[in-house]
């Protein structure tokens, strides 16, 4: 159907990555950005577990419970991504969760959530 | 018409009873103008929509493991939902929301 | 299915983009990552799928929470941002950040085919992790086998981001006694269906961690469901008692233990002194511990992440 496929996964994860840019540059609010943050997280991880497919169709998941599941190597999905994917969702939210805290912090020093805001409190 | 016919046919009906009870809590979330009626609706819409969608699955595949995965859902949905519409009523009439009409009231007075 | 999905997916990144208001964010936000989640099912790794959708329901908690208690709820983006500005204004200062985000875009996608992925690591793990490592999911036989070291930072990551949130936060005017309650009273109705979903969350949670190496599942995702255990807890009985410089130590205890049980039986290698017969079951006894380790540690850290952000009151 078109350019709407899973074959073109890579090229969607593309696009959120640079939405996600996007807002990352133009959003004024801060938590905002941070939700942005995390959204360029997940557009790095899908563009990852797409890049580890051999076939087109629908991929097992690696957990061979049967041994004779390895004769069909190339419908099994990637285990090497999934495994750093894990650590990696789990890093990336505990990054968020300091930016958190730093929000509040900065939002209890200058009482503003807004960038441009921010830069006049600091000028003054 | 076999017997797993049947038990197909009632499936399908309670399913199809779940879809209808979908659809017009779906609309009546637009219709309605106010938080409370809305929480209301969308209370219905978890509880019965889903719940009937659960035992209509159940009646089609007949008796099994699956089955028994089916009613644990069925359980934890069944406290769950309600139980999440009462929060949200309950913090919403807290924090003083007030329905539309009677904040005109209250207004005029 | 899938078109349709991922349509939903890039409208809702959109929608996030365009939403002004901040608590409507958040339920976009949890949206895309539910339909994140199921992307990532259908591509064949439901361990990611677990842990994304867990991280996605802490992450709307801990936003709200933050919205709740430090930035104030009138105060919204509409109002922060300039309001003498017209629509048309603010459109042209953006076509700058548009251009060179459409342009960046072209030129990666430009580029892309020329990437071919090799498979070679994944055949290699795939035929080897059931002897070399045990169990019978591979992802858990890469995380605690083959690629260790990667766990054992990840762990250590989390401990600073843990000491990091605890020490940021802290203010002695705004903290809250040990024992205390909130002002607000439980709902009856709440604590009393609390108390009937508890244990199937206890269960479930154990289910994944014991399970993990053989279905999907593991670590991570069991820890996160023991730690929504905590929240429930909260919830029903309302009450401040848990000191949170306990949970820490135990949390960093906890990554003591792990970097002796790792030490031991992958530096050293102990499968090579053992008998043959045996290493099997040694095999599927470091995995669980490991494993039970990991969940604990990482419930112990979500737990003081979430009380650390709850207990801290508003000036």
């Amino acid at each position: 159907m078109g350019i709407f496929n899973t074959e073109n996964l890579e090229i969607f994860s593309l696009a959120l990555f640079f939405i996600s840019f996007f807002g990352i540059i133009t959003s004024k609010n801060m938590i905002k950005s941070i939700i942005f943050v995390m959204l360029i997280q997940t557009a790095v991880i899908m563009f990852w577990l797409k890049l580890g497919r051999e076939d087109t169709a629908t991929p097992i998941p690696p957990i061979i419970y049967d041994p004779a599941l390895l004769d069909y190597m190339e419908r099994i999905a990637d285990p090497l991504p999934q495994a750093l994917t894990l650590t990696a969702i789990i890093i990336g939210f505990s990054v968020v969760a300091v930016i958190i805290t730093m929000f509040n912090a900065l939002y209890r020093l200058h009482g503003t959530a807004d960038w441009k805001k921010l830069e006049e409190v600091e000028g003054d | 018409m076999g017997i797993e016919n049947i038990w197909q046919l009632i499936g399908n009906i309670i399913i199809g009873f779940g879809v209808f009870c979908m659809i017009f809590g779906a609309v009546s979330l637009f219709v309605l103008k106010d938080f409370y009626p809305r929480i209301l609706v969308a209370s219905k819409i978890d509880t019965v929509g889903l719940l009937s969608f659960v035992i209509g699955f159940a009646f089609r595949h007949g008796l099994s493991f699956f089955t028994g995965k089916l009613f644990i859902i069925l359980i934890i949905m069944l406290v769950l939902n309600p139980f999440v519409a009462h929060i949200l009523a309950r913090s919403a009439y807290r924090s003083g929301h007030e329905l539309a009409a009677e904040a005109e009231e209250g207004e005029k007075s | 299915m899938t078109q349709g999905l991922l349509v939903l997916w890039i409208v809702s990144s959109l929608a996030i983009v365009f939403e002004t208001r901040t608590y409507r964010l958040i339920i976009y936000f949890s949206i895309f990552s539910l339909i994140t989640s199921v992307a990532y099912f259908l591509l064949g790794s439901p361990d990611v799928a677990m842990a994304e959708a867990a991280i996605a329901a802490f992450a709307s908690i801990f936003f709200i929470i933050c919205i709740e208690k430090y930035y104030s709820r009138k105060e919204n983006v509409e109002k922060d941002s300039a309001k003498g500005e017209s629509l048309a204004r603010k459109a042209v200062k953006a076509v700058p950040a548009l251009v060179l985000c459409v342009g960046l875009f072209f030129l990666v996608i430009y580029f892309i085919p020329g990437i071919e992925p090799s498979h070679y690591l994944k055949h290699l793990y795939l035929q080897r992790f059931m002897t070399d490592v045990g169990g019978e999911n591979a992802v858990t036989a890469i995380y605690l086998g083959y690629r260790v070291y990667d766990t054992l930072f990840e762990a250590l990551i989390l401990v600073i981001a843990v000491v990091a949130v605890t020490h940021m936060s802290y203010s002695e005017k705004t903290q809250v006694a040990d024992g205390s309650h909130s002002e607000i009273e439980t709902s009856r109705v709440a604590a009393l269906s609390l108390r009937i979903i508890c244990p199937i969350i206890v269960a479930f949670g154990a289910y994944l961690i014991i399970n993990g190496h053989i279905s999907a599942g593991g670590g991570f995702q069991g820890g996160l469901a023991l730690a929504t255990f905590f929240i429930c807890r909260y919830m029903v009985y309302d009450i401040y008692d848990i000191s949170v410089k306990n949970v820490l130590q135990w949390e960093e205890f906890i990554f003591a233990i792990i970097i002796v049980v790792t030490a031991i039986a992958v530096f050293l290698g102990a499968a090579t002194y053992m008998p043959a017969a045996i290493v099997p079951i040694y095999q599927s006894v470091y995995l669980i511990i490991m494993n039970l380790l990991i969940g604990l540690k990482v419930a112990c850290a979500f737990f003081v992440l979430f009380y650390r952000y709850i207990t801290i009151e508003r000036e």
